[in-house]
């Protein structure tokens, strides 16, 4: 890629360890401006002359050295510009392999020069948007209840990942009738499960039928027939894996989750999905009625997740040793607060005892069921 | 050199997994920005290739290992330029030495000149490798029919590219690299 410089290394006696001296040749028109040029301006017509071929080779020079800039600058941008899309960075050949004329060079450098231009253009104008983006986190970050169910995704500030930040209630709809407001920030990218490969290498419909025999023979049995004399048996070691490798399977994933006493049908959650509905109705209705609406939501909804959280602490399955005693408590407390003359301190420190009480025996009885464990979180 | 073609030995095919598991996505976009295939691009856009469409070697290369999702072994022959053009990125071709004449360079086509393999004539200019008697190639493209290295080659032609920006050192070490994939 052009040179233009000669390097000259001068020894003196005394000092052999002296840095090479540079110097650089003059430039070529400079050169050219000592003496009169030989070269005409134009080639005689229909005489291909090597003068007129010379006379071009410092254009061709000039217009590859500036494609050479281009095309790198492009490079360049294109690694920048990951990962936002739908930007175009591909400039047309010229129907190549051939040595290109001097017009020809031209239009693939102002074809580089247009791209280069286009591209630059819009990465301009989605880093504009991009910044307005981050500058809405900041906003959405310090005040979230003002901006309600906005969500911003790392496409949208033009970084890679799956990353999200979203105004969302707290607790639900509890957060969102209390405008309880929070970003939640999440960073989980789904499972890889790679893309679809391309039709030839797809496995032929013989390819899948020999796969699938061999899943069914199972790994440890022996193959069987003449073909099988020579071929390479699986060892004891992998026999053994994979025998192992189920009963392993089984103690990762752990106790299954208890299956309700009345079978598969939904019951729970159609009792959960009606206190919401009243909830949310009663929200609406005004006076005497939306209260009463409101306050069998919330027991439905209570009682609805209370009967599944038993169910998962008496099997054994999950520790909910806090929730079911603080149920416990907080009955106590408005029991006694409804029918007792007791002053609500009293109350209180009685709806403590038991709470108190109640975390000991439910953590006993979870540890009795659970085989030991004192607490257990999402089963594992 | 003496060589035959057939299927790839053990080590080589340890090589090209090896070689496989280095590669990532983000160097699909970074390897254009590297000196040597940053060169080869640079040649293309000179003689009138789009690289985004007729991918440079390299490029072409860790593209279909990104699509495919891995390099998988194809024929010694194939198998051995990969490693050398993953390996320091240089062009590599191969010919079977026993159906070329005399020395091969790089020309332009003649007017009406065939290629094997082709039915039309080459266009005019179109920059092909050649013997002494015809084109064998074109450049960064297919080889003539018959004069890829087959089942009866016995003797191979391995030929680098080089290009302006890419080192002769560069170009050794890819014609040493798959000589020695080929003999493995």
């Amino acid at each position: 890629m052009g040179g233009g410089e000669r390097t000259t290394s001068v020894k003196s006696d005394d000092a052999m360890l002296e840095r090479p001296i540079v110097t650089e040749t003059p430039p070529e028109e400079e050169l050219e401006s000592r003496e009169p040029s030989l070269v005409p301006p134009a080639p005689p017509p229909g005489l291909d002359t090597i003068l007129y071929e010379r006379d071009e080779r410092s254009a061709r020079s000039d217009l590859r050295r500036q494609i050479a800039a281009m095309e790198l600058e492009l490079a360049h941008l294109v690694s920048s510009a990951f990962p936002r899309k739908g930007i175009e960075f591909r400039v047309a050949g010229a129907r190549g392999p051939r040595v290109l004329s001097v017009d020809e060079l031209e239009r693939v450098r102002d074809s580089l020069a247009g791209r280069i231009r286009e591209v630059k253009r819009q990465l301009d104008g989605q880093v504009a948007v991009e910044t307005r983006k981050r500058e809405l986190i900041d906003e959405m970050v310090c005040d979230p209840g003002a901006h309600r169910w906005i969500r911003v995704s790392n496409q949208d500030i033009g970084e890679p990942g799956c990353k999200h930040w979203h105004s969302r209630p707290k607790w639900g709809l509890l957060g969102m009738l209390a405008g309880w407001w929070r970003v939640k920030v999440s960073s989980g990218c789904p499972l890889e499960r790679g893309l679809r490969p391309p039709d030839g290498l797809m496995a032929t419909k013989r390819q899948r039928r020999k796969r699938r025999r061999l899943q069914a023979s199972g790994p440890g049995d022996p193959p069987a027939g003449p073909a099988a004399v020579g071929r390479s048996q699986p060892s004891a070691v992998v026999r053994d894996d994979a025998q192992r490798a189920p009963a392993a399977r089984e103690r990762a994933a752990g106790p299954q989750r208890p299956a309700p006493p009345w079978g598969s049908f939904p019951l729970s959650e159609l009792v959960v999905l009606i206190g919401l509905i009243l909830l949310v109705a009663g929200f609406f209705v005004s006076g005497q009625q939306g209260g009463v609406m409101m306050i069998v939501g919330l027991a439905l909804g209570a009682l609805g997740g209370l009967e599944l959280a038993v169910r998962e602490h008496f099997a054994g399955y999950k520790s909910h040793t806090t929730l079911l005693s603080g149920a416990v408590g907080l009955t106590v407390l408005v029991l006694l607060i409804l029918v007792s003359p007791l002053h609500p301190a009293v109350c209180a420190g009685a709806a403590v005892l038991v709470f108190a009480g109640s975390v000991s025996l439910f953590a006993t009885a979870f540890r009795r069921r659970s085989g030991g464990a004192l607490f257990r979180i999402r089963g594992s | 050199m003496e060589a035959t073609t057939g299927r790839s030995s053990r080590a080589l095919k340890a090589r090209m997994r090896a070689i496989s598991d280095r590669i990532r996505g983000a160097q699909a976009l970074q390897i254009r920005r590297e000196p040597i295939p940053s060169a080869y691009r640079i040649f293309f856009r000179h003689i009138g290739l789009d690289p985004d469409t007729n991918r440079t070697p390299i490029e072409a290369l860790i593209f279909r290992r990104i699509y495919e999702g891995g390099l998988y072994s194809n024929n010694r022959v194939e198998d051995a330029l990969a490693v050398a053009t993953l390996e320091v990125g240089v062009a590599l071709q191969a010919f079977d030495a026993d159906r070329i004449d005399g020395e091969v360079g790089l020309r332009r086509s003649l007017e009406g000149e065939g290629f094997e393999g082709r039915t039309a004539p080459l266009p005019s200019g179109t920059i092909v490798i050649a013997d002494g008697q015809r084109p064998v190639g074109i450049l960064f493209s297919r080889t003539a029919e018959g004069r890829e290295p087959g089942k009866r080659t016995t003797r191979m032609l391995l030929i680098a590219i080089g290009v302006s920006g890419v080192p002769e050192l560069a170009l050794e070490e890819g014609l040493w690299v798959a000589a020695s994939g080929l003999r493995a």
